[in-house]
């Protein structure tokens, strides 16, 4: 593990990306997201934080169409309901146990279905972490957007205690980010991003998923 | 491009102004499990789990059953058996951890606790008090009954009746025709579903105990009798094709409709969920648009009764197209076949067949094929020639394909398609996209194309595109044989107790001999009578129907034909409300000078048993034992075991087992009570019997195939703790071939069917696929004025009912529509008929006919109406009967809706029975035509 995991700055910076991507992932874009994501200060940002040239060019050509109205909020709207709601045939089924179900089957005679072990794992997981869900939330625990969003929650964890000199709890925090990220996200969200890329209609979605694996490979990175 | 640590925490400080609140995930102090709240997968917890068999249909799914307190409280499936899971868990898996997981059970499986528990069950024998079928009886002892049963005597007052000990006589029947055999054959018994393990029980006591060939005619007529005869012609005895649907990339299914009914359904159901997730293509032949066809790719909406015109057609098609493989039907035995293209199975494609006496054209035993034009014997050929036409010494003989060649040929495919009532067009896209994946498709069908008076010949035909694509018993192609299980009766080599053998498991057997009521498996022409009468019989004689002829018993005890019936015994036995124009049998056991004795065994007071003398009340599935098989569907060893989930729930009813043994001993047949399965094995309870049958399953077919245990005891408790013996999941297949594949010939000519002449009209059978027009039993096309009834009336089961038994289960039939009649939308407008009208289905077999409300849908083709089974019940516990001169009570809703069977068709010349396949034996469900009318507006 990089000793860079000690800092509480960095804690706090990932924590920030983790709930962005799970952001990005957990509803249709409104207006004023789109409006920030393709404005000039949002491309910048986004430069920073991921140096890569080529997603960036597609980033701003969208831009360019978005301007001449080619794509509109509704077809961005359309293309995430399409990907992470609707099961029709661009459907991504964006959910732990169903990209983890056993492949060592026969045939084509293996079972992906919804609220497999891995949805009870990871939600004991975030038990463990004092998390549960709000009241409003209808999503379920392996969801992708969910699994980002505990990323963040522990990534803001290790912050806090790092920021409160309390290294073992920071340590407790950092330890669960590994499991988790090693035992579910990783094991997973790529394979599911790749689906993505390829089922997406507009190229909002095919840019944030690029973005979001080579974000996950450089985590990958930091707890080898 | 790189980016330094410092920037990107200052980038991310910045997308952080962007997230609004929201998320899913908060942080608390005493945090929920997120899954609390959502609902439990499985609620009920029970202090025990007994792992069983179900027979809420045909499919034998295992089931896991919670029981609690001593009542069953939740039905499951049980994980290791096939029919549940996908994959099924490993055998070796312990009992207690495979209760953490749950196999499936369909609707009609869950509700089955409903009749277990069903308050309206038969508690105690009954014996009539007025004349049959008045609906008065009395509670009597098992005791009373057995005497009576046995001893005969002035029962009803109505005159001496001969009891079983008189009836069990080995004088012949009739010294004149001595070929009907003694009269120990008068007692016949009828059950209607029975399986194994069980059937081999009643059948060991009614033929070797007792003494009587009566031995079992069951319901299978009235299901799918032709289908079985058909394909055990095609298959050298094999009598039923399931696709390989794990491996296969389409499947056109013919009168069949898996995600409804078939079996095992939900097997069915779920495997076609992973091939149409795979991309496979699923046609449905229906005129129904049925839940299958809703999940299809493609619906073709054929006239019923016209399918094998379709499947003509497409082999037309597949012969102008060179999409026919040739290679495979040029090799004329096993050897070849498996050398030249790795077959494990060969046609007589290649065999010549004399035109004088239909037979093949042979040199001693050995059927001839030509080879480059050289006879030679079929069995050393390497190829032979496919399209023979010749003159050997002065007889034409040709080979089976040129014959099929030509018969295929006798129509254009737009002829083919008008039969059917379809576009041209349908015929080939089938056919072209079923020769589109090489040995992964197959032609699958059941009792929708074949419950006509052409089914058999149907089966053939359909069973003839697979042959004609090679696809037999290669992986993901058609299936003869999988669903095989362990050989519980014994015979292996591993088999500890080989139970046909009657000289050490049954000292004292009879032998039975003679011609049964139905005349099933026995050719007309060995008869006296035809040799004083010739043709027509009296009534038709069955050489084929292997399976029996059951709705032909009713009607034969009234012309007692051919002898009297003294004593018939039925069990879990509907005829009456299961079979077409069934209504019209009631008479014909009504008159006890014609049938003396009448028993029935039954869990309620259904249709048939309410015209019985005695009825013994028997115990429900959950309650019982039995050894039930799977179909091909399932690709590995299968043998599930029945046991009592609990205690009878009511205590003064048997097993049928019991009945049969207390019978015998108080009778002093052989085979039962002290050593009655062979020195030091007594036969007094059932569990006598099923402990050896769980015993040769637990050893296994071969030596050294036993399941884990020290003794037999071991053995046979770690195959009861499991609910039977399953072959692992991955042992399906063997390379490029299904694991328990069949290794045989096929046979795209019957040389049987085409040298024996039918009982009615004197004409021999056709020995090759055909199509053949609706007739009656004389060979006759049935005379009906189209315009006065202009509809035919067809059936389906919903898939929350099975035949009879699930209208008493509340929960089913709480989400059974009150509207079952299913007409066209276009029909229904033209003849003021609207959705929930009430309505009147008649036929001229039935002039007064059947109410209903009516179902007004695009979903039928149309010009034809359905009725689901399982409703429309007259007894069954919707009405209440006399007890003991008080009013029983009934549940009304148990007999709602209406029945299509009263309406169907008589055969015109025999006038008391529907209409039947002659070769098979099928029942007709889809040939009548029928007119609607409105009865009243909602
Ligand atoms: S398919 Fe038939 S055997 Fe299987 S659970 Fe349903 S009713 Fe029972």
């Amino acid at each position: 593990m990089t000793e860079i995991l000690d800092s509480k700055e960095i804690n706090g910076a990932r924590a920030n990306v983790y709930l962005f991507f799970s952001r990005i992932f957990r509803e249709p874009p409104t207006q004023d997201l789109l409006a920030f994501l393709l404005s000039e200060r949002g491309l910048d940002i986004l430069k920073t934080l991921f140096p890569m040239e080529e997603v960036l060019r597609e980033l701003g050509s969208l831009m360019e169409e978005v301007r001449k109205g080619s794509l509109t909020l509704e077809d961005f709207q359309l293309d995430f309901d399409s990907l992470m709601r609707v099961p029709g045939p661009c459907y991504v089924r964006p959910y732990e146990s169903v990209y983890r179900h056993d492949s060592s089957s026969p045939g084509d005679g293996s079972k992906p279905t919804l609220m497999g072990e891995p949805a009870y794992q990871v939600s004991a997981l975030y038990q463990k972490a004092g998390l549960e869900p709000c009241e409003s939330t209808t999503n379920l625990p392996d969801e992708l957007t969910v699994e980002l969003e505990f990323m963040g929650h522990l990534c803001k964890q290790a912050e806090r205690s790092l920021e409160a000199n309390e290294q073992e709890r920071a340590w407790k925090a950092i330890a669960m980010q590994r499991e988790f990220l090693t035992e579910h996200l990783l094991s997973w969200a790529p394979l599911c991003l790749e689906k993505i890329i390829s089922n997406a209609q507009t190229p909002l979605y095919r840019t944030f998923s690029r973005l979001l694996i080579s974000f996950l490979e450089g985590e990958e990175d930091l707890f080898r | 491009m790189s980016t330094t640590r410092r920037d990107f925490i200052k980038a991310s400080l910045a997308l952080a102004a962007i997230l609004t609140t929201g998320g899913c995930l908060r942080e608390a102090k005493k945090p929920s499990n997120w899954i609390t709240g959502a609902p439990d997968p499985d609620p009920l917890k029970g202090d025990r789990v007994v792992r069983t068999v179900c027979l809420g249909c045909h499919s034998n799914c295992g089931l896991q059953v919670k029981v609690k307190n001593g009542v069953a409280i939740k039905v499951d499936g049980n994980p290791y058996h096939p029919n549940t899971m996908e994959p099924h868990l490993p055998y070796h898996t312990d009992p207690a951890e495979a209760e953490k997981v749950n196999g499936t059970v369909c609707a009609k499986g869950g509700a089955t606790i409903q009749s277990l528990y069903n308050p309206l069950r038969i508690q105690h024998p009954l014996k009539r008090v007025g004349p049959r079928g008045s609906g008065k009886w009395k509670t009597i002892s098992w005791e009373q009954a057995y005497d009576e049963i046995i001893n005969g005597g002035n029962l009803f007052g109505e005159g001496h009746v001969d009891g079983l000990k008189a009836i069990r006589s080995f004088e012949p029947i009739d010294p004149n025709a001595p070929e009907l055999g003694p009269k120990a054959n008068q007692l016949v018994f009828m059950p209607g579903r029975i399986q194994h393990g069980r059937k081999e029980f009643t059948d060991r006591w009614v033929a070797h105990c007792f003494g009587s060939i009566n031995k079992r005619i069951d319901h299978t007529s009235i299901c799918e009798t032709s289908h079985h005869v058909g394909l055990s012609l095609c298959f050298n005895g094999r009598n039923h094709i399931k696709p390989d649907i794990m491996s296969s990339n389409y499947i056109i299914f013919f009168g069949a409709t898996p995600y409804e009914a078939n079996f095992p359904m939900q097997a069915l159901a779920r495997k076609l969920n992973f091939f149409r997730e795979r991309g496979g293509t699923l046609v449905i032949v229906d005129p129904r648009f049925s839940n299958s066809a809703a999940k299809a790719a493609r619906w073709i909406p054929i006239l019923p009764g016209t399918d094998a015109a379709f499947a003509l057609g497409m082999m037309r098609w597949m012969m102008e197209h060179k999409r026919v493989d040739l290679e495979y039907l040029s090799y004329p035995n096993q050897k070849a076949a498996f050398e030249g293209a790795g077959h494990l199975t060969w046609s007589d494609a290649t065999f010549l067949v004399r035109e004088d006496d239909r037979k093949y054209y042979r040199e001693g035993d050995r059927p001839l094929v030509m080879v480059n034009g050289i006879l030679t014997p079929a069995e050393e050929a390497k190829k032979g020639d496919l399209l023979v036409d010749t003159v050997i010494k002065g007889v034409r003989v040709k080979s089976v394909y040129k014959m099929l060649v030509d018969r295929v040929m006798e129509r254009s495919i737009k002829e083919y398609a008008d039969i059917c009532g379809i576009d041209a067009k349908a015929i080939e896209r089938e056919a072209d996209d079923f020769t589109s994946h090489g040995r992964r498709a197959v032609a699958d069908f059941y009792r929708g194309a074949v419950q006509h008076t052409n089914g058999t010949y149907t089966a053939r035909t359909i069973a003839a595109l697979n042959i004609l694509i090679g696809n037999i018993s290669w992986r993901g192609g058609c299936q003869p044989l999988s669903g095989n299980h362990w050989h519980e009766m014994g015979g292996k080599p591993g088999n500890p107790y080989d139970l046909n053998d009657t000289e050490r498991f049954l000292p004292g057997a009879v032998k039975p001999k003679g011609v049964p009521i139905d005349r099933h498996k026995v050719n007309y022409e060995t008869s006296t009578e035809f040799k004083k009468n010739g043709y027509p019989a009296k009534r038709p004689w069955f050489p084929f129907a292997y399976d029996h002829v059951y709705h032909e018993v009713f009607p034969s005890i009234a012309a007692q034909y051919p002898y009297q019936v003294k004593c018939l015994i039925t069990y879990w036995n509907n005829v009456v409300y299961s079979s077409p124009a069934g209504t019209h049998m009631m008479e014909a056991v009504k008159d006890p000078k014609v049938l003396p004795l009448f028993i029935a065994i039954d869990i309620v007071m259904g249709e048939t048993s309410s015209l019985a003398d005695y009825i013994l009340p028997c115990r429900h599935f959950l309650e019982d034992y039995g050894i039930p098989h799977v179909a091909p569907t399932i690709l590995t060893y299968t043998s599930g075991v029945r046991q009592p989930v609990v205690e009878p729930v009511f205590k003064d009813t048997k097993m049928l087992e019991q009945i049969f043994i207390d019978i015998g001993i108080r009778m002093g047949l052989p085979g039962v009570g002290k050593d009655g399965l062979g020195p030091g094995r007594d036969l007094n309870e059932p569990w006598d019997w099923y402990k050896l049958l769980v015993a040769n399953i637990a050893y296994g077919d071969k030596e050294n195939d036993s399941v884990p245990g020290k003794t037999e005891e071991e053995k046979v408790a770690y195959v009861l703790a499991r609910g039977g013996r399953f072959e692992d999941y991955n042992e399906s297949y063997n390379g490029p071939y299904t694991k328990n594949a069949y290794r045989g010939p096929v046979s795209l000519y019957s040389e049987k069917l085409a040298t024996t002449k039918d009982s009615m009209t004197g004409k021999p059978y056709d020995g090759l696929p055909l199509y053949e027009p609706i007739k009656d039993i004389m060979g006759r096309p049935i005379e009906v004025d189209h315009k006065k009834y202009p509809f035919f009336i067809i059936t389906y089961k919903p898939v929350y009912h099975a035949q009879a038994r699930t209208a008493a289960c509340l929960w089913l039939m709480e989400v059974t529509p009150e509207e079952c009649i299913q007409i066209n939308a276009s029909d229904a407008a033209k003849l003021g008929i609207k959705h929930g009208d009430l309505v009147r289905v008649y036929s001229m077999s039935n002039p007064k006919g059947v109410e209903g409300k009516a179902w007004v849908t695009e979903g039928i083709r149309p010009g034809i109406i359905s009725i689901p089974h399982s409703l429309g019940h007259w007894q069954y516990g919707s009405k209440p009967f006399e007890l003991d001169g008080v009013k029983t009570s009934s549940a009304e809703w148990i007999g709602r809706g209406c029945s299509a069977n009263p309406v169907m068709w008589l055969d015109p010349y025999l006038k008391n029975v529907c209409l039947t396949d002659p070769i098979g034996g099928s029942a007709s469900f889809y040939d009548s035509r029928v007119a609607i009318i409105k009865v009243k507006g909602q």
